[in-house]
């Protein structure tokens, strides 16, 4: 069926192909660069919605280092 | 990536004190006025839409239930789900974007004029929505029925959201976008895109408008709107509230932070493909079907990642949901979420959904969603907001557990009942005898099912008195609390930081909200453009069938009346494929059959029979005494009486315009046809009265049921003048 509908188009059997290739190696991309963040920034990131941001509890955003300790 | 990570660290090596001297912290308020009056919004108009739906369940046991032509169950129905998904969840969704933004972002609102634009413009949508429904002002299009004015108020609203939500992330002050954001932000351009896609209209008039799309392609736009309305109005706007609230309530960070990075991706690059399964056995294309069901069935593992990693969150911590009732509520939010998207790729198989569609096992699927998902998690997110609002402790613990426990037993005498229902119904339907005769007369497998109704009003009614306990509760937590409108908090500016460069190719991204925007947008739009461009553009994907032939004036004022009354909720007009549909019903439907319908009316729900091939099996008295007494032609049935259509002179101001549409819209009608309407249509109506007289009934040919009963016997009438072997093969 679906060969009938997208006939007119040459070379129509590369398409699905390409489809899966992209559509895994961005998946692939993603699961290795999330894998590999550092462990730091991700303590940081997790904790954000249990930063009230007022100066009492606030923790500089970018200071990988202090972040550790939260 | 080692190599990076090492420039981050000695570019910010240089001792601390010299890296923050000089920083200034920077003071601010925190805008909890909008959060509080979404608040308010969510709760009343969550009871609003409660109260409709059980009344929808009444009338579903029982068709007394039904008063007068605007509270018939098809009106109220579409008036149920609209209240519950757009002005409950809508506004359960703002409370929490509201609160969480903000703080996330460490910023005030955008614009408080904008959030008031916001509420009061969501607020007076669903006060016109909810007249124009009971009205009769309806597209016939499932949770999109709204007509072409409101559709562009709510889009405009929605773009004043989403300037106030990207404003907001643009001035902020913390760097990094926590995953919560990413989810509102898709949440944002992908309803935008699914609401102007499906709403795209030929109005002929202020409250009446015909689709853009005819036929399959109408159908295949509303299901994959259908579907993500489900997914980015229901899921993702929650799943970020998920990740907001849960380790606040729980106070501790979400189980894995990488994980939830891969959920948001897989979720929204999968969920946009999945539309089709709401199209399984139909006319619709093979391959879109096939595409559907995989895309499904792929869906679990982002689901079930999001699912685990809240509930993982709460590891080690479960004697604290023993205490807490927030948490409570949100462990069953959380599970419900789980099973229905376990329930929804398994529905998606082809020979599940052969016994599933059409009966009430979608409904109760998508209640285990409405019920346990989005109402727990926002009774949850109200019991830990409100407190803290009014800057004072909960009123009654024990109340919030009443609430919990009632509520939870309102979901089991709702949920089971109506599976049951349906898999009785459907085993009903497809029973044949020993001598190859179906078994049962469609009405019986209304009447069997009737006491299962009953029952799921009662869960229905257990699930609202929780809601009222709650009400209450929150009443007398709010009388004795002080309201504290502005929160003041203080966070240096984000200019400092941002010179940092190199880091993670994720973070790059997360601290650029309009990349993330775009990339979100490719994400969704790959999957929707993939399932429509070939519809559109491939004529043989429709086969046309020279036979059918577009409606007849009168014929279309009778389908308009059919889509006023909202028939299709409960009458399905697309036969599948198989034995006994079409021993039942006739000949199963082909794509063909549909190209002037706009709408397309194929229903999702067969409350009662299948309509597609109803044309010529009864004569117009039949449908007169149906209308007027369904019990008097249907003994037991639980249809409404619609006397109005007898006694309602047809409208006919419009019937030239709307011809004019169709011609418009490519409909083939003769050039010069619209002047010869009233004509057309006084001819026609002369011999539908002609033959009512015949049976002596006695009516006027200027009547909307002579128009309702032209349509009737109308529909599915052209292919049988064709024979098989001419038909367009599946």
């Amino acid at each position: 069926m679906y060969k009938d509908v997208a006939r007119a188009i040459e070379g129509i059997d590369i398409y699905p192909i390409m489809g899966v290739i992209i559509f895994f190696s961005v998946f692939v991309i993603m699961l290795v660069n999330v894998y590999s963040a550092k462990k730091s920034n991700v303590a940081h990131w997790e904790s954000l919605p249990l930063e009230d941001a007022t100066s009492n509890s606030f923790t500089p955003n970018t200071h990988t280092n202090e972040t550790e300790n939260i | 990536m080692e190599n990076q990570t090492s420039n981050q660290i000695t570019q910010e090596s240089p001792p601390k004190k010299k890296k923050w001297e000089g920083l200034e912290l920077e003071h601010f308020s925190y805008d909890n006025t909008i959060v509080r009056n979404f608040a308010y919004a969510t709760t009343f108009w969550g009871v609003v839409g409660m109260l409709v739906g059980l009344l929808a369940a009444l009338q579903m046991a029982h068709p007394m239930f039904n008063f007068t032509e605007y509270f018939t169950f098809g009106r109220v129905r579409a008036v149920h789900t609209n209240a519950v998904i757009f002005a409950f969840v809508g506004n359960g969704i703002f409370m929490g974007v509201y609160y969480a933004l903000p703080r996330l972002c460490k910023a005030r609102m955008f614009s408080d004029l904008l959030s008031k634009i916001h509420f009061w413009g969501w607020q007076m949508i669903i006060v016109f929505a909810a007249l124009t429904l009971f009205l009769g002002y309806n597209t016939a299009k499932e949770y999109a029925e709204l007509e072409w004015p409101l559709d562009i108020a709510i889009a405009l609203i929605w773009v004043v959201f989403g300037v106030n939500m990207m404003g907001t992330i643009i001035k902020r002050r913390e760097q990094h976008l926590y995953v919560a954001i990413w989810f509102f932000i898709a949440t944002f351009v992908t309803v935008a895109v699914l609401h102007i896609v499906n709403s795209m209209e030929y109005p002929v008039s202020l409250t009446k408008s015909y689709s853009l799309y005819a036929g399959v392609q109408d159908a295949l736009v509303q299901w994959w709107y259908g579907h993500n309305a489900v997914a980015f109005f229901l899921t993702t706007p929650y799943l970020g509230l998920m990740y907001y609230f849960v380790p606040k309530a729980a106070n501790r960070p979400v189980y894995s932070y990488r994980l939830s990075i891969i959920h948001y991706w897989a979720l929204i690059f999968i969920y946009i493909w999945a539309g089709p399964h709401h199209l399984l056995y139909t006319a619709l294309p093979d391959w879109a079907q096939w595409l559907g069901t995989v895309f499904s069935l792929m869906l679990i593992a982002p689901s079930w990642g999001g699912m685990l990693n809240g509930l993982l969150t709460l590891r080690g911590a479960w004697d604290k949901v023993r205490e807490n009732p927030v948490l409570k509520f949100m462990v069953v939010a959380l599970t419900s979420y789980g099973m229905a998207t376990f329930e929804g790729p398994m529905l998606s198989f082809k020979n599940v959904n052969a016994i599933s569609h059409y009966t009430d096992w979608t409904i109760a699927h998508v209640h285990v969603g409405a019920l346990g998902w989005n109402g727990f998690l926002t009774f949850g997110m109200i019991y830990w907001l409100m407190p803290r609002l009014f800057s004072t402790n909960l009123f009654s613990k024990k109340l919030a557990n009443v609430h919990f426990w009632i509520g939870t037993l309102g979901i089991l005498f709702y949920a089971i009942p109506i599976y049951w229902a349906g898999w009785t119904q459907s085993l009903m339907w497809k029973e044949f005898t020993p001598a190859g005769f179906l078994k049962y007369e469609f009405l019986e497998t209304v009447t069997q099912i009737l006491p299962m109704y009953y029952m799921r009003a009662f869960g229905g009614l257990l699930y609202v008195i929780g809601v009222l306990i709650m009400i209450y509760n929150i009443y007398q937590t709010i009388q004795q609390g002080k309201f504290v409108p502005e929160e003041k908090a203080s966070a240096p500016a984000i200019k400092v930081q941002e010179k940092e460069k190199g880091g993670h190719w994720h973070s790059w991204i997360e601290k650029r909200p309009i990349q993330l925007l775009f990339w979100s947008t490719v994400a969704i739009l790959i999957g929707g453009i993939i399932e429509f461009v070939p519809t559109f553009l491939i004529r043989s994907n429709v086969p046309t069938i020279a036979a059918v032939k577009p409606y007849t004036p009168l014929e279309l004022e009778g389908r308009d009346l059919y889509i006023r009354e909202n028939c299709a909720v409960c009458h399905s007009q697309m036969i599948r494929p198989f034995r006994d549909e079409t021993e039942r019903y006739g000949d199963y439907s082909k794509a063909g059959e549909f190209v002037y319908d706009r709408p397309f009316l194929w229903g999702s729900k067969r409350t009662g029979p299948d309509l597609q091939r109803e044309g010529g099996k009864m004569p117009d008295s039949w449908h007169f005494n149906h209308m007027y007494d369904p019990q008097s032609t249907s003994p037991g049935s639980i249809m409404p009486a619609y006397y109005w259509l007898i006694e309602n002179q047809l409208n006919t101001s419009l019937t030239e315009r709307k011809i004019k549409a169709m011609q418009a819209l490519g409909v083939p009608y003769p050039k010069g046809f619209e002047k010869e309407v009233h004509e057309d249509m006084a001819k026609q109506a002369a011999e539908i009265q002609e033959r009512l007289a015949k049976d002596n009934i006695q009516v006027k040919s200027d009547r909307e049921i002579i128009a309702m009963i032209a349509y009737l016997q109308r529909l599915g009438t052209d292919v049988k003048k064709v024979a098989p072997q001419y038909l367009p093969k599946k």
